[in-house]
């Protein structure tokens, strides 16, 4: 069945159908909030949240535009709303601390820990540009235009993000390749020379 | 470190992603909590409306805690929620202390 169909039956409210759809994005979608919101915790709580929205509001969707792109804008707008609810509900104190540990359950994904480390250190559009171009491999007019800014500003803002995560990176000494150890786990940290990089 | 490398690392990272069960997913799309919670926004704000129309139609400070007793001491009283800055608008209140007190 192709895309289209499945759709306009998800929109009629079909639930076996939108599980297809489910199936098929849930990894961009998962992706996005991840590498936009940089905490492992909420991850799970934030994919459903939105693909709930995008269930509920199928119906909106203009069928002559790309569906992922669609749900991108609902999992950027899912993670936005988290990251405004959290700055709200905490203390003061700790409303600029912007870095949030992730937290793994075991030692899988750990080239993805020190890079979300780095990412967690760096500001909420920064991650959303580098999340869409490099994570979603969107280029950079499509992800201007789902973010809704001219070509020139999402260059512009690339440019900075990448100089910034740079910098992250390497203040964090994070790996250049991945070595063996003597039990056979891989881990990845190399630290990196002064200036080198 | 140049930006292909930067790029290689972000896509080596999200290649580490763990997936999450689609069967998670689909229970916010079919629980019956979803309705529940949903009904109870939509009494929310029913409520709010409501509160609001009473404003409307019977002026400033119709919503207003009644006015203390004269010969009452009042003691004004905010209620700051936990962790934020700001008090609870809708906290705002008083304690009525008698005179001789």
């Amino acid at each position: 069945m192709d895309e289209a169909r499945v759709i306009a039956r998800a929109a009629q409210g079909d639930e076996d159908a939108f599980e297809l759809l489910v199936l098929k994005y849930r990894r961009d979608v998962t992706r996005t909030v991840l590498f936009t919101v940089s905490d492992a915790d909420v991850i799970e709580d934030l994919v459903q949240e939105t693909f709930l929205r995008a269930f509920r509001s199928l119906r909106t969707f203009d069928t002559t535009k790309p569906f992922r792109n669609w749900l991108l804008t609902i999992a950027l707008n899912a993670s936005r709303s988290y990251l405004r609810r959290r700055f709200v509900t905490l203390p003061w104190s700790e409303r600029y601390d912007r870095a949030v540990e992730p937290q793994f359950a075991s030692d899988e994904g750990a080239v993805l820990q020190d890079v979300l480390r780095a990412m967690a250190q760096l500001r909420y559009r920064d991650r959303e540009i580098l999340t869409l171009h490099y994570v979603n491999d969107l280029t950079l007019k499509q992800a201007a235009n789902l973010l809704g800014i001219p070509l020139g500003t999402a260059k512009s803002r690339l440019a900075k993000a990448l100089s910034r995560l740079r910098e992250a990176l390497q203040y964090d000494d994070v790996f250049e390749e991945k070595e063996v150890t003597e039990d056979g786990r891989k881990t990845h940290r190399y630290p990196t020379s002064p200036g080198g990089g | 470190m140049d930006e292909k490398r930067i790029a290689t690392l972000l896509r080596r990272a999200a290649d580490e992603v763990p997936d999450v069960p689609a069967e998670k997913i689909m229970q916010a799309i079919r629980s019956p909590g979803r309705q529940r919670r949903k009904w109870a926004g939509s009494l929310a704000a029913a409520a709010l409306a409501v509160m609001l129309i009473l404003a409307a139609k019977l002026g400033p400070g119709a919503l207003s805690p009644p006015a203390a007793p004269p010969e009452a001491q009042t003691v004004y009283m905010l209620v700051r929620p936990a962790g934020s800055p700001y008090p609870d608008p809708l906290s705002l209140g008083y304690i009525v202390v008698p005179a001789d007190h």
